[in-house]
């Protein structure tokens, strides 16, 4: 993929990068890197890599950061955010008991701005669509996450191919006597990594084990790459390494919700 | 007169003399240096795993008993028997009690403030007129920064006394807009845009939903509420751009926002006065 791919900036010139709703543009002299960047409305825009063809904006300020190392080349990585991301479905699901469904969610990634290569320091981190707040579970002893709308596709041909989208993988699994609604999701997305396919970004998959409304579910994130697409390259690891099982509240069942 | 000064002088000079003021000084040296070190250990330790109040309250704790000990010893290096200064020490202490009621009724209220943990360091409380951010919970006072960087100290006494509001115990709050639009608005259509632009709001959380009511008829318009829900750290980001986003957004559809103004009407509703410029004679 090649929005992802390291870029060579010539001296005094202005690159410019498109990537969901988010534009960049760097400028570099002798030593010093300038960023600038800017969300707009057009969320689907078809993504551009690194032209000079797009002058930055009057209103934005630059951002400046000093470098003593000797590279002309600059690398956007693509990283989860940094806390849980709520996935709303439109419509109600319901999943029977001792069933389990397979889901696809695209989540938009941020772009880490390295100069050189990504094992070198990262500039900034740029979210490529803002996500708006939200809080999951108790407004006392809940947390702060992302919200996220989508359609969570059973399918992952009916998910569209987006550059700055990586697909995440859940797999929902019944394990109580009564009806999952799903409804809401909580996935920590901190603990997941971002692979590189031929035409999408990847994540771990992530699977989720409901034993029942009063019982904590089961969350583990799988250590490996997912199975849908090969070869694979690993582009960046997760925030926070997490032992492979967790135990935590994942599903946003109404009732959590309409307590206060 | 020399005399007794020679006497007095030889006496403070005498070995024994010597020997006990070398003791008290290894023991006050040593004593406030183990004190420091202990301070300085236990303070790391507390930084990392308790939170900021637990951490100087551990501390401060460590520090008065750690430097009673070191008095006790030094007493008792001087001489001073333990038991006739605890005695002395209480008749002291009622006739303090009794000299200084108000910082007495402080130091307990400190205490409760401290068992009843009402808020900690770093919360931002309002007392009164007062709001700003805990610097220090002491046993006396309640040391607080404003928002305009002034130092306020509030009794403990009178925190206990009136009413304090913690404006950051919780992690989400609820922000109230009030909104005024006039009577002729369309208020299905006024309620529909202010919701969608909290929703919009990247600052307004999803849920808890944002909330919209019809407070009253007012005398200049109708009175409306928005709320919207936020996390503790976004308020001024939300503030600003949900009241500029009403303001555009208002502008753009026509949505009148009134001002205190007086309408006449002659029983119904009319249409305004005809006015007329008529030439005045000569």
């Amino acid at each position: 993929m090649k929005l992802w791919e390291p870029v060579e900036i010539k001296r005094e010139k202005e690159y410019h990068w498109r990537i969901g709703n988010v534009r960049i543009w760097c400028t570099r002299t002798d030593g010093e890197w300038m960023l600038a960047w800017e969300h707009g409305e057009d969320e689907e825009a078809e993504s551009e890599v690194a032209t000079t063809l797009h002058p930055k904006p009057e209103h934005l300020t630059w951002e400046r950061y000093v470098c003593d190392k000797k590279t002309d080349n600059l690398q956007l990585v693509p990283v989860l955010q940094d806390r849980a991301v709520v996935v709303s479905s439109d419509i109600t699901l319901k999943i029977l008991p001792d069933s389990k469904a397979l889901f696809f969610v695209g989540i938009p990634v941020w772009a880490r701005v390295h100069i050189g290569t990504q094992k070198d320091a990262a500039l900034a981190e740029i979210p490529t669509q803002i996500l708006s707040n939200t809080w999951f579970g108790d407004p006392t002893t809940g947390e702060l996450c992302y919200s996220l709308q989508s359609r969570a596709g059973m399918d992952i041909k009916h998910i569209p191919l987006s550059p700055h989208k990586a697909v995440c993988p859940v797999l929902l699994v019944n394990s109580s006597t009564g009806k999952l609604d799903f409804q809401k999701l909580n996935i920590h997305v901190e603990h997941l990594r971002v692979y590189a396919g031929t035409n999408r970004l990847w994540t771990n998959e992530v699977s989720i084990r409901f034993y029942g409304e009063d019982q904590p579910g089961q969350v583990e994130f799988s250590n490996k790459a997912p199975s849908f697409e090969k070869p694979l390259t690993l582009l960046t690891e997760e925030r926070i390494p997490t032992s492979q099982s967790i135990l935590k509240k994942s599903f946003g069942i109404l009732r959590h919700f309409t307590n206060f | 007169m020399l005399e007794i000064f020679s006497a007095g002088f030889e006496k403070v000079l005498s070995p024994d003399s010597l020997m006990i003021a070398l003791r008290v000084a290894i023991v006050l040296a040593a004593g406030f240096i183990l004190l420091k070190i202990m301070n300085f250990s236990v303070g790391r330790v507390t930084k990392k795993r308790f939170s900021q109040q637990t951490a100087m309250l551990v501390k401060k704790g460590i520090f008065y008993i750690g430097a009673f000990i070191i008095l006790v010893s030094v007493l008792r290096q001087l001489g001073f028997k333990l038991t006739a200064l605890l005695g002395a020490a209480g008749i002291a202490g009622i006739a303090i009690g009794f000299a200084a009621q108000t910082s007495v009724s402080n130091i307990i209220s400190g205490l409760f403030l401290i068992s009843e943990k009402p808020f900690a360091v770093g919360d931002v409380i309002k007392v009164g007129g007062t709001m700003g951010i805990i610097l220090s919970i002491d046993l006396l006072s309640v040391k607080i920064r404003t928002f305009d960087n002034l130092y306020v100290r509030i009794p403990n006494e009178q925190l206990i006394k009136t009413e304090v509001t913690n404006i950051t115990r919780f992690p989400i709050r609820r922000m109230n807009i009030d909104v005024s639009v006039s009577y002729k608005d369309d208020l299905a259509k006024v309620k529909d845009l202010l919701l969608d632009i909290a929703k919009k709001n990247p600052y307004c959380l999803d849920n808890p939903e944002p909330f919209f009511i019809i407070k009253e008829f007012g005398n200049h318009g109708i009175e409306l509420l928005l709320g919207a829900w936020f996390s503790k750290t976004d308020y001024v980001q939300l503030k600003n751009s949900l009241m500029e986003e009403i303001k555009n957004r208002f502008d753009e559809q026509g949505i009148e926002i009134p001002f205190p103004h007086i309408s006449v009407y002659a029983g119904s509703r009319t249409e305004p006065f005809p006015i007329q410029a008529v030439k005045t004679p000569d």
